[in-house]
């Protein structure tokens, strides 16, 4: 039996660097890890947004070879089945809203996940944390109704005050721990990739920085394209067909779904320009929670990253939420450590910090946002939204088949009819707005005030602001 | 005409995947307890569910194709399947994830 002050189990984003934390702080660490090297089971069509570099600033310095920046991102909306052609899409660039200048400079920098887990891993033990590959933990060793250690499953026994549950999606330690049985159907979705290489020239001239494409259909769930240096992701579907408990209740087998909706012509399209040759399947859980889970320590014991259920609800990003849960996590258990109390009620407090900061925060949202999902999801809705987004483009802009006075006068009417599309929207936002930006929406109705006086000035009324 | 008729499958998903089998079983099937539902069969990404007068049946040779994804785990609620995972060092190999 071999004593440590802290053990994690997974050697995924959140598992490396709460082991790099820790045994930068000191503390003596063991990382344990299933596969034959860190990476080799996480199944994700991958971009890591630029959260990453903000918070965790040594990644500004890595190159891995496989990296491609995303300074755009585009939307293609699909026209119903048989047909599945392009009908309306939209290319964007980062905001210059942004509040920090990471987040202004690119969306996300996509790569493989084998290189990212082991450049982690490697900056865990190059800190000096013990890494065991190979190493499936399979039971967890208990003292005075605290967690004390685990054990892999050839019997082996570690022994460490603080246990770091960061194994995944299907946390076998949270269940060993008592926080949790499994997540359930509403909890996770099932999600399938295909991955394609690409020759590196081909990417540069078709994609160039716009390396993060989802593509919508009505009836579909929808898929992401993933653009690396040298490969393509293609996965999906989306939560509304991927949630288990919507999947099995529609009867969409999601695997299925991805490889039809590849099948479309405008993801065809793409791939035949890419010259992209079909290269692996992988197949993946992935928590698509819409409340913030507290059911994450207990005596001796914290979960991080996606067995915490932490990725954001509205795009289910998950690594940076890994990274900061797993950095959160090593630095509460330094403190308990410190106050020789690694009790449930001081590691609470892990919890607590992590609910208030950003990885918490973005769930303040993200019940109502999961409902542009679901209206999308709903075929009439979709044909009406893509109309409404049509319609405005080309009236106000794109229009040569009439004088433009006339197409241009169409606006109120083309507003006016998709009152009740517009309205669902607003009923998305609005609570969102006034629990987040009360002030802000007051502020805003000022200024709407103003706008109105100015156009009534022009149009010759007399209104007083 | 239908989605599937329309257009074929050209990708192989077995080809597509890399495993090395596992030496003992990971999947646990109590067939006591399923109830026929069909979760099971609906969610598997490589079809290895079946169902068979009323009872599902997890494919003998699931060790040498199964992804380890866990959803037939989770989509069961009647507690039929319990699932761990394949030892360390075996099991599904992603080189592109
Ligand atoms: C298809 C797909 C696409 C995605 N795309 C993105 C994206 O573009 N951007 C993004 O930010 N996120 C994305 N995600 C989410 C992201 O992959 C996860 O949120 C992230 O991997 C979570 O990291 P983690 O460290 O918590 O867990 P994981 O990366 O799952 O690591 C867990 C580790 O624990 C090991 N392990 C498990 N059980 C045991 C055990 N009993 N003993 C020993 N070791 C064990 C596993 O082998 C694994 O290495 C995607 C997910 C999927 C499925
Ligand atoms: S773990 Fe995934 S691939 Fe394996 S049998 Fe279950 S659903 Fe199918
Ligand atoms: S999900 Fe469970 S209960 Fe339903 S058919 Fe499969 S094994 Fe049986």
């Amino acid at each position: 039996m071999e004593s440590y002050d802290l053990i994690v189990v997974g050697a995924g984003p959140g598992g490396s660097v709460a082991a790099m934390t820790a045994a930068e702080q000191g503390l003596k660490t063991l990382v344990l890890e299933r596969a034959n090297y860190p990476g080799e089971k996480n199944a994700s069509g991958f971009a890591l947004s630029s959260k990453g570099e903000r918070d965790f600033p040594f990644l500004k310095e890595v190159e891995f070879p496989s990296m491609r920046v995303g300074r755009r991102t585009q939307a293609h909306f699909l026209s119903p089945p048989p047909e599945m052609e392009e009908r309306f899409s939209m290319v964007t660039t980062t905001s210059r809203r942004i509040s920090y200048p990471e987040g202004r400079d690119y969306f996300v920098k996509t790569m493989y996940r084998p290189e990212l887990d082991r450049y982690l891993a490697e900056r865990a033990v190059q800190k000096g944390a013990e890494l065991k590959l190979k190493t499936l933990v399979t039971g967890m060793v208990w003292e005075a109704g605290k967690v004390c250690g685990v054990r892999a499953e050839g019997g082996e026994e570690y022994r460490a005050p603080v246990v770091i549950g960061a194994d995944g999606v299907m946390s076998m330690t949270a269940r060993m721990a008592g926080l949790r049985e499994k997540f359930g159907r509403d909890e996770v979705v099932s999600l399938c990739t295909v991955d394609y290489a690409v020759p590196k020239e081909r990417a540069d001239a078709v994609i160039h920085e716009n390396c993060f494409q989802t593509y919508f259909a009505p009836g579909f769930g929808g898929l992401y394209l993933i653009v690396m240096a040298d490969g393509v992701h293609v996965g999906g579907p989306g939560v509304t067909n991927s949630l288990i408990s919507r999947a099995v209740r529609k009867r969409v087998n999601p695997a299925r779904e991805v490889l039809e909706m590849i099948n479309c012509p405008p993801i065809q399209r793409q791939l035949t320009a890419l010259d992209a040759r079909p290269r692996e399947w992988q197949a993946h859980m992935l928590p698509w929670m819409d409340q913030f889970n507290r059911r994450i320590y207990t005596g001796g014991f914290m979960l991080v990253g996606d067995a915490a259920g932490v990725p954001e609800p509205l795009w289910a990003e998950g690594v940076w939420q890994a990274m900061y849960s797993g950095r959160l996590a090593a630095q509460v258990a330094q403190e308990a450590l410190q106050e020789g109390d690694t009790s449930a009620t001081s590691l609470e407090r892990y919890c607590d910090r992590l609910e208030q900061s950003p990885v918490g925060q973005e769930f303040i949202a993200g019940v109502q946002l999961r409902q542009l999902f679901e209206m999308l999801g709903d075929p009439v809705i979709f044909d009406e939204a893509c109309d409404l987004l049509v319609d405005l483009s080309n009236n106000m802009l794109w229009n040569c088949q009439e004088p433009k006075a006339v197409s241009i006068n169409r606006l109120f009417p083309i507003l006016f009819e998709n009152l009740p599309l517009l309205m669902g929207m607003l009923r998305v936002y609005a609570p969102i707005l006034l629990e987040t930006g009360g002030e802000n929406l007051r502020k805003r109705l000022e200024m709407i005030k103003g706008v109105a006086a100015m156009v009534s000035q022009m149009t010759g009324g007399e209104v007083e602001a | 005409m239908n989605r599937e008729e329309r257009r074929p499958e050209r990708l192989n998903r077995f080809a597509l995947s890399e495993i090395i089998p596992a030496p003992k079983d990971f999947i646990f099937f109590d067939a006591d307890k399923c109830t026929g539902c069909s979760g099971c069969v609906v969610i598997c990404p490589m079809d290895l569910w079946k169902l068979r007068e009323g009872r599902a049946r997890l494919a003998e040779d699931y060790r040498e194709k199964c992804m380890e994804c866990g959803s037939c785990y989770i989509a069961c609620e009647s507690g039929a399947i319990d699932f761990t995972y394949p030892p360390g060092g075996s099991g599904v190999v992603y080189k592109f994830a």
